[in-house]
């Protein structure tokens, strides 16, 4: 087990130098100067100068990556070019906004989307599996930021329960956090729903029955506990891409989280905000992507016996 | 306190490296400069300079500092102060954005590119007096001096970041938190020299989304908001009458058609033909809801110079038809589908539609192609794209800042002139005018100017557009700046009497 963790962070360095290139030639390629965006639309040539030299711009491509890439190894993700603060400042400042929204999502629709799919899989073709897939389908359907303003309108503009937007107290979490979690909870009901079904044909739980078990204990005592494999697997994702932030969601409620602000870095070709940032978010996928695995060995024992 | 909303977190506080209009407006709290602009009439009036004596016939200056200006750290400013602001946004060392607000002094050039230690045109006298002397006499270089890059910084900013986060300045307000992505928040200075602001205290607000800003305002955690949602303007005119404010700006929109590519590249009739095609007053008030204005040219009414109009394009899709048969197409046969480049912004989006239907109708097939600022910029600067729209907001309020910065042939491309327009004539007139000081003459210059290129038509000329804030009704005496509401000035806003 030690050694299958070890060997999986060993590879994080290789991971983060793949995409660190990638981010690094992309953001080459594609059009837009940083000194202009910088200087202005109009500027003259000598401030242009002034500021490429500022930043590097002006070294041939080969001597910046060697210098990006040194940099990264002695972990100094750089200086913001239009901030002029580190990245890594501008990380920890707005990576706890985004990690409590995105935690404070998945745990809700964690939630209401287990306990949907249950439902749903305790009685299926019923009405309530009807409307708790309808219910699901809509959340996985819906645009984060059509619903979002359809919140605003609704519980901020029209009934005053919550502020319109901002970060601050829990009341400024709500409305964005049950946004993010009506999509997730609908992924999550419906492998939750079919995961459970799957199981329930199976003969261990016809055994279970047999022994007298009702059709809702055989599913909670036998087959939810084996059907949490794939379930882990869409919370873990679903947590995962969510720490990489809401862009559409930290928007449309003023959220002051790391995929907005990485967003307004490419807008105005921040290079290093960029550059930076998306290491950070690819290490934290990496990271929270092994504990999903790991969690799998918690669950599974087949699976811990196959780490050995 | 007062709210006011931003679109987004501003980069820098730094008046050495403001460019942008968010980070402008909160500058513009903090810091003063020598001299000021009246907001409505654009003429400088005194600021930390209580006068000023012009000597040389207007190649040097010699500025008074008022005796009870205070830095909000409480140091005295002395004209000490005056020359390390200057000689910081010059310094090779700060990489300032904005030096050539100051290039015009004596010996700045060779400043800039480290050759000298000092800026010999600065000549501090005493405490409160100091010498500005420029290489050549400049009618533009007192509205330079209102710019935020010649704002008034201790001697003992830096030129790194750090006076970035953390400015001091002599302004009405002083920052007292700025927590990033989310607010900034500034507390009246009760120091300032021009009497302390009515208001305690000023709080910028981070809300990106436009229609979530405007809720925000209905429900009153906002007092001063811009930068409306598209189609909404209409219906808030009749909602709230009172908290509307429209008013016109230094800026304008025209829709550049390169003079070095095909199909423009010596093509008059065919430029002319496109300038009949355009109904700019269905644009101006069904798509932008009239904040904007048709222009005949170049200059926006707002700059109240007084220029005799030149006469413009009148939208006759007839007459643009006979344009275009007399340019070689006719019927708009013979012509390649053009490709029009516009920034990616959903009003942008729309008035190029417009644009493309109004050239549709005379015969001419017009392709919309989007792109991102950076990208944006990046074609037209280049003279990549033949046919773009593109709209200009001044830096300083002078026919100079549109005739010479967009148009004249040594600003060609990236500088300013992205038509590639070139005229001798033309040339020597925005020249001659930069150099002398008399207004009426210089006016008589431009209007000469201006009709010369509407005449050969560089660009379909646009409309000039107007600013539109609303403003929570419980507010009084907010002015209303013709550089843009960015450029608001808090420092006489108070709560209106019941």
């Amino acid at each position: 087990m030690k050694r299958y963790i070890v060997r999986r962070l060993l590879w994080l360095p290789v991971v983060l130098w793949g995409i660190a290139t990638l981010v690094f030639f992309v953001l080459f390629a594609i059009p837009g100067d940083p000194a202009r965006l910088m200087a202005g639309q109009h500027a003259d040539e000598a401030a242009l100068q002034a500021v490429r030299a500022r930043l590097h711009l002006d070294r041939p491509l080969p001597e910046r990556y060697a210098a990006y890439l040194g940099r990264l190894a002695r972990g100094d993700l750089g200086e913001s070019y239009r901030q002029r603060r580190p990245v890594s400042e501008l990380i920890a400042e707005r990576f706890p906004a985004t990690a409590l929204l995105a935690v404070t999502a998945v745990t809700l629709a964690s939630i209401i989307g287990v306990g949907a799919g249950l439902a749903a899989a305790a009685r299926p073709r019923s009405l309530v599996d009807a409307v708790a897939m309808g219910l699901a389908l809509l959340g996985v359907s819906m645009p984060v930021f059509w619903l979002g303003m359809l919140l605003i309108l609704l519980f901020a503009a029209g009934l005053r329960w919550f502020p319109v937007g901002g970060y601050g107290g829990v009341s400024h979490l709500v409305l964005p956090a049950v946004t993010l979690a009506a999509v997730s909870a609908g992924t999550i009901a419906r492998m939750t729903r079919s995961s459970v079904l799957e199981n329930v044909s199976r003969g261990y739980v016809q055994a279970a029955r047999a022994r007298g078990l009702s059709r809702r204990q055989a599913i909670l005592r036998h087959a939810f506990p084996n059907a949490l494999l794939p379930i882990v697997t869409v919370i873990g994702l679903d947590l995962a891409g969510l720490l990489g932030g809401a862009v559409a969601t930290e928007t449309v409620f003023s959220w002051p989280g790391l995929g907005r602000a990485i967003m307004d870095a490419v807008r105005a070709r921040d290079v290093p905000v960029v550059e930076g940032g998306v290491l950070f978010l690819a290490a934290v996928f990496v990271v929270t992507n092994l504990v999903v695995d790991l969690l799998y060995a918690v669950l599974d024992p087949r699976v811990r016996e196959s780490l050995r | 306190m007062f709210t006011v909303r931003l679109l987004g977190d501003p980069p820098t506080l730094d008046p050495a490296h403001t460019t942008d209009t968010v980070g402008g407006g909160i500058v513009r709290q903090i810091f003063d400069g020598l001299v000021d602009l009246d907001p409505v009439t654009l003429e400088v009036r005194p600021a930390v300079a209580a006068s000023w004596v012009e000597e040389e016939g207007g190649q040097s200056y010699v500025f008074t500092l008022r005796d009870d200006v205070r830095f909000h750290d409480g140091q005295a400013v002395t004209a000490a102060d005056v020359r390390a602001s200057f000689e910081r946004v010059l310094a090779p060392a700060t990489a300032s954005e904005r030096p050539w607000s100051l290039l015009d002094l004596e010996g700045a050039e060779e400043f800039h590119r480290g050759a000298a230690s000092s800026v010999r045109g600065i000549e501090v006298l005493d405490d409160r007096r100091i010498r500005l002397r420029l290489s050549r006499p400049s009618a533009l270089f007192l509205p330079f001096l209102a710019m935020e890059a010649a704002s008034i910084v201790p001697s003992s900013a830096g030129s790194d970041g750090r006076f970035g986060t953390a400015p001091v300045g002599c302004g009405p307000f002083r920052l007292t938190a700025w927590r990033h992505d989310i607010e900034v928040r500034l507390e009246r200075f009760d120091g300032y020299y021009g009497g302390a602001p009515a208001i305690a205290s000023l709080r910028f607000r981070v809300v990106p989304d436009r229609t979530a800003a405007l809720e925000e305002y209905r429900r009153g955690t906002m007092d001063l908001l811009d930068q409306l949602p598209p189609g909404r303007l209409e219906s808030l005119r009749r909602e709230r009458p009172q908290e509307v404010f429209e008013w016109p700006i230094l800026a304008m929109t025209y829709f550049g058609m390169n003079q070095g590519k095909p199909p423009f590249e010596g093509r008059p009739a065919l430029r002319r033909a496109f300038n009949h095609a355009i109904d700019r007053e269905a644009i101006c008030r069904v798509v932008l809801e009239g904040a904007a204005e048709p222009i005949p040219g170049v200059l926006p009414p707002a700059l109240r110079w007084g220029t005799r109009a030149p006469e413009g394009y009148a939208y006759d899709p007839a007459l643009s038809r006979a344009l275009l048969a007399e340019a070689g197409f006719p019927g708009g046969g013979g012509l390649e589908e053009i490709v029009l480049w516009h920034r990616a912004d959903g009003l942008v989006q729309r008035v190029c539609e417009v644009v493309q239907a109004n050239l549709g109708e005379v015969g001419v097939r017009v392709r919309l192609r989007s792109a991102d600022w950076a990208a944006y910029l990046d074609a037209t600067n280049r003279g990549e794209s033949a046919f773009f729209h593109a709209t200009w907001y001044a830096d300083y309020p002078d026919p100079d800042n549109f005739l010479y910065v967009l148009l004249n042939s040594a600003m060609r491309g990236a500088a300013g002139n992205d038509s590639y327009y070139a005229n001798p004539r033309f040339d020597a007139l925005v020249e001659e005018a930069r150099r002398i000081a008399d207004r009426e003459q210089r006016a008589r210059l431009y209007a000469e100017a201006e009709s010369l290129a509407v005449a050969e038509a560089p660009w379909i000329f646009g409309y000039a557009m107007r600013d539109v804030a609303l403003v929570a009704p419980r507010w009084d005496g907010i002015g209303l700046p013709a550089v843009g509401d960015w450029a608001i000035d808090f420092s006489g806003v108070r709560q209106r009497k019941p």
